[in-house]
């Protein structure tokens, strides 16, 4: 008997098998207890730092598959730009998605009511329970850009002769909308190549808007498939992001951990397999799923944990992204 | 009426929303407390104490969340409570629970095939079993209801199932 079958008998049993006891449940007299208010705390030091950390991260992924993918026997030189190969679009999303997460902290959200007679308290909570999904969904959507290439990555790598570090590194990153960021890398490398694998470790600083990151990196790669983890940290380890990604033909996996006093602090998932896009976020104990599906380029259906569902248009004229659900638009820009 | 709306009906006292979210979950909550349990009369009791907990702490539960997923984790959380509570009171009488989980596989043609295949498996694996054949979880589902990491259910879960394939050839 197959699986399928099994767990039918087995479900089947136990439908049948299932008492009905709604008769012994008196809805009327069970007091519902009152809702447990969780204070959230208003001042949390951390709240900025992984952004900028998780930002600095996926750069330097950027710069550690640019530089695993570009020919080998290609060492820096002086003013000489390093050629991007295909496999370099790979890396393409990283910066999107590290510059994205620094935008998250500067987007206006703009609510548009299309039903302004909406009064019930019960309407009015799910409108707030929507906003908020939607508010998560959309500070995490840039692994969705990254995975989608949709932004434009130039890379220049020099032999570096301003400090100690063997070279320096310029990411350029042309985001959604025209928007312009960048990022300045100095770095140490070491490579071995073994066959048809290669293992290299970076280690170094990040530059962006003028704060300093540490960072170090490892990484294997063979043929069709790589593995990166990259550590960054602004001053204390402790509080620091990690990530790891790999990449397989057809397979396209990754997550990164914000740890805050060397504690586990959140944990991002993206995973694609057979054209399914599946964003996992775990944070506080509580995990948050959402699936994509891309209609076109500029729009998507979202499911979030496998109940509600929204859209999104990106709207590259006005330069804006349109998220709408029932009868509600919220836009971000 | 969709669950969302069933949910704030709870909250209202609607007897038609609560009988909506019962007829849509209490078979898997029957089965998961059953998997604990093995005990039919006493999976009666831990049901309808499932179903007050539920209603009770209906505030408490947030939208974000796949509902079904925190019922169950109520229904599991009331059996076990229930189940170490007897342990520590009484000697569980393995006979008297022998309808449900027949081990002889003469019983399992007058009685249930699916009952056999579940006493052929342990205490956690029946669990796991049960909740994807109810609901087709996913593992990581059922990984925040059985509090487990999902590498463990996923090892359980496929220990399981080669049981039961296994049992079913002989079953032929």
């Amino acid at each position: 008997m197959k699986e399928k079958e099994i767990l039918k008998v087995i479900k089947d049993d136990i439908f049948e098998g299932t008492p009905n006891i709604l008769s012994k449940i008196d809805l009327k007299n069970i007091p519902i207890e009152e809702p447990q208010t969780k204070k959230k705390t208003l001042c949390n030091p951390f709240k900025k730092l992984p952004v900028a950390l998780v930002m600095g991260v996926f750069v330097l992924a950027l710069v550690i598959f640019s530089i695993a993918y570009r020919p080998k026997n290609t060492p820096p030189n002086t003013l000489t730009k390093v050629s991007v190969t295909e496999k370099d679009k790979i890396v393409v999303g990283y910066a999107i998605t590290g510059i994205q997460l620094v935008g998250n902290y500067s987007y206006e959200v703009q609510t548009l009511n299309y039903n302004k007679q909406i009064t019930t308290i019960n309407k009015q909570k799910e409108k707030e329970i929507s906003n908020e999904m939607i508010d998560e969904f959309h500070k995490y959507f840039y692994f969705v850009e990254d995975y989608l290439e949709l932004y434009n990555v130039d890379i220049e790598i020099y032999v570096n002769e301003e400090n100690d570090y063997e070279y320096k590194m310029i990411v350029k990153v042309e985001k959604l909308f025209n928007v312009f960021d960048e990022y300045i890398l100095y770095y140490d490398e070491k490579r071995e190549i073994d066959d048809d694998e290669e293992e290299k470790e970076m280690k170094g600083i990040l530059i962006y808007q003028n704060i300093t990151y540490n960072f170090k990196s490892e990484e294997e790669l063979e043929e069709g498939e790589s593995e990166i983890k990259v550590i960054i940290y602004e001053e204390n380890y402790n509080n620091r992001v990690e990530i790891e990604k790999e990449v397989e033909i057809d397979e396209y996996q990754y997550e990164y951990t914000i740890y805050k006093d060397n504690k586990k602090h959140e944990v991002v998932e993206l995973e694609v397999e057979e054209g399914k896009i599946e964003l996992v976020i775990e944070k506080e104990d509580a995990e948050h799923e959402y699936t994509i599906t891309k209609i076109n380029n500029n729009n998507f259906l979202i499911t979030y944990d496998d109940d509600y569902i929204f859209n999104l248009f990106i709207d590259l004229n006005e330069k804006q992204y349109v998220y709408e659900y029932e009868n509600e638009q919220i836009i971000k820009k | 009426m969709n669950l969302k709306a069933a949910i704030n009906g709870i909250k209202q006292k609607d007897e038609t929303a609560f009988e909506f979210i019962y007829n849509s979950t209490s078979s898997s909550v029957y089965g998961i407390i059953k998997a604990i349990i093995k005990d039919h009369n006493k999976t009666e009791d831990i049901m309808q104490e499932t179903y007050i907990k539920m209603i009770k702490s209906i505030n408490s539960y947030n939208y974000k969340y796949n509902f079904k997923s925190w019922l169950l984790t109520i229904a599991r959380n009331t059996a076990l409570d229930y189940y170490r509570k007897i342990i520590k009171e009484e000697v569980i009488d393995v006979n008297e629970n022998e309808h449900l989980f027949p081990k002889q596989k003469s019983v399992v043609e007058s009685k249930s095939l699916a009952n056999y295949y579940l006493s052929l498996l342990d205490d956690d694996e029946r669990e796991i079993v049960v909740l994807f054949a109810m609901e087709n979880f996913k593992h990581k589902d059922i990984a925040n209801i059985v509090n487990k990491p999902i590498g463990t259910v996923t090892w359980l879960y496929n220990k399981a199932i080669k049981k039961l394939k296994e049992a079913s050839k002989e079953v032929k």
